[in-house]
């Protein structure tokens, strides 16, 4: 019996082992990677105050060259109310492109403020200061003032996690501005200002340094929001499309200020559209 | 005494997330300075309390980098592996308390001791983290990188 007792106290650190090993993997495997609990991850409340606490120390150093690309915006912004107001004047009464206008305005914007994040990895993660109780949902879309950051993958009550376009699970939908061709934003690691778009079209017809922006087919970026301007054109690996190597606006090494795009009202408005297409046609049967 | 060791882990968590994690030399290698942890655990410690302060720096290095539980199943292991490990560096004069450092076992054997667990370490993190070999050209560059980048930075700690 004493033998027996003696080789449970000398082993029991190989079930304190076994133990502690099976919560660690079913943490890590349990409903996919990046959905384990978000108390682990940098949602969790004093893990986000830890990060927010040097974010401020850092932005005091970055503050002139925060002054500088707000002045640049500010000139960029002027110019495009400008054309906008006689764009909206040529416009005059047409009721469809109004309530295009109209949809764009429904969507409400949080602010928030980037306290961690990376460019080095090949699955960059950002993270804000800004969650549940702030209104951020999960798969909202984050925009900065240059143009698209990412889409929000996990929630806390005050912090959340972004899956930016440098991360190789990210995939946005876009648009070579004005010529109406859609692909799909990738990025393959390497550096942070670069990034694919895939699917474009053989026929596709544009020209070097034209701007691709979000095409808004999804509801979690409006359409028109900047991604970048094409680079280099190539085909892609089964010969049917173009890939298009493009330079991205949003500057993520130095990213600070970012704004979450509250969809819920247009998610509502689409689905009410929805639904009063499928009764119109249900009458139109009868 | 246990105190101390609890507060060596939150610096050394602390330490990774607000600076080591944001290093990434060459796209490839990344210091993991809170492996120092393991490397000085003294020989006294009973099995099973090496391993809830492994599983404990573990989870908070998850908390602050995203990595969901992988840092708590490297060090876990890690820790069960290191009462194994010292003792084929031990001699016989060293008694229950030696504590592993370049001063109590001289700069070669510290550093082969500290190469021997950190690559255990590296190996089990990077291999779960992709979980694939099919980029294994990749994986290895990670793996050697975060290695030797951590070595140095373990062996610049232990001599100041």
């Amino acid at each position: 019996m004493r033998n027996l007792i003696d080789f449970i106290r000398d082993h029991c650190h190989w079930a304190l082992f076994i133990l502690l090993e099976v919560i660690g993997l079913t943490l890590l495997f349990s409903s996919g990677r990046y959905q384990g609990a978000t108390w682990l991850s940098t949602t969790n409340t004093v893990v986000g105050w830890v990060y927010e606490g040097r974010s401020k120390v850092t932005t005091f150093f970055n503050l002139a060259r925060a002054n500088e690309e707000l002045t640049h915006q500010n000139v960029w912004l002027h110019h495009k109310v400008e054309s906008l107001q006689k764009e909206l004047q040529r416009l005059g009464e047409d009721s469809v492109q109004l309530s295009k206008i109209g949809l764009l305005a429904d969507y409400k914007v949080i602010p928030a403020k980037v306290v961690d994040n990376s460019v080095s990895g090949k699955d960059n993660l950002i993270t804000i200061n800004k969650g549940e109780a702030d209104g951020v949902r999960k798969d909202m879309g984050v925009v900065s003032g240059n143009g698209v950051v990412g889409i929000v993958y996990m929630t806390g009550p005050h912090y959340s996690i972004v899956i930016p376009v440098l991360n190789s699970r990210s995939s946005i939908s876009c648009m070579i501005e004005r010529r109406g061709y859609f692909g799909y934003l990738h990025w393959t690691g390497g550096e942070s200002n670069k990034a694919y778009v895939d699917d474009i079209p053989r026929h596709a017809k544009f020209k070097l340094y034209e701007r691709v922006v979000t095409s808004g087919y999804s509801t979690v970026f409006p359409p028109g929001i900047p991604v970048g301007k094409i680079l280099h054109v190539y085909n892609s690996p089964d010969g049917m499309s173009y890939r298009l190597q493009v330079h991205l606006y949003t500057d993520f090494a130095t990213l600070r200020d970012v704004c979450v795009i509250d969809n819920g009202k247009v998610e509502e408005h689409i689905e009410l559209m929805r639904r009063a297409q499928d009764t119109l046609q249900v009458v139109t049967r009868q | 005494m246990k105190a101390r060791y609890i507060i060596n882990i939150i610096v050394l968590a602390l330490l990774q997330a607000l600076f080591f994690n944001n290093v990434r030399i060459m796209g490839v290698a990344t210091p993991m300075i809170y492996v120092y942890f393991v490397l000085q655990l003294p020989r006294h410690f009973h099995k099973w309390q090496k391993l809830l302060l492994c599983f404990l720096l573990g989870a908070l290095v998850d908390m602050f980098s995203n990595t969901h539980g992988l840092a708590m199943t490297a060090l876990t292991a890690v820790g069960f592996m290191q009462s194994y490990f010292l003792e084929l560096f031990l001699g016989r004069e060293d008694g229950p308390d030696f504590k592993p450092s370049i001063k109590t076992m001289g700069f070669w054997k510290f550093s082969f001791y500290a190469f021997c667990l950190i690559l255990t370490y590296c190996t089990i993190f990077f291999m779960l983290d992709a979980f694939s070999l099919a980029d294994w050209q990749y994986l290895a560059m990670t793996i050697g990188g975060s290695l030797l980048v951590t070595l140095l930075f373990i062996l610049f700690i232990d001599a100041i």
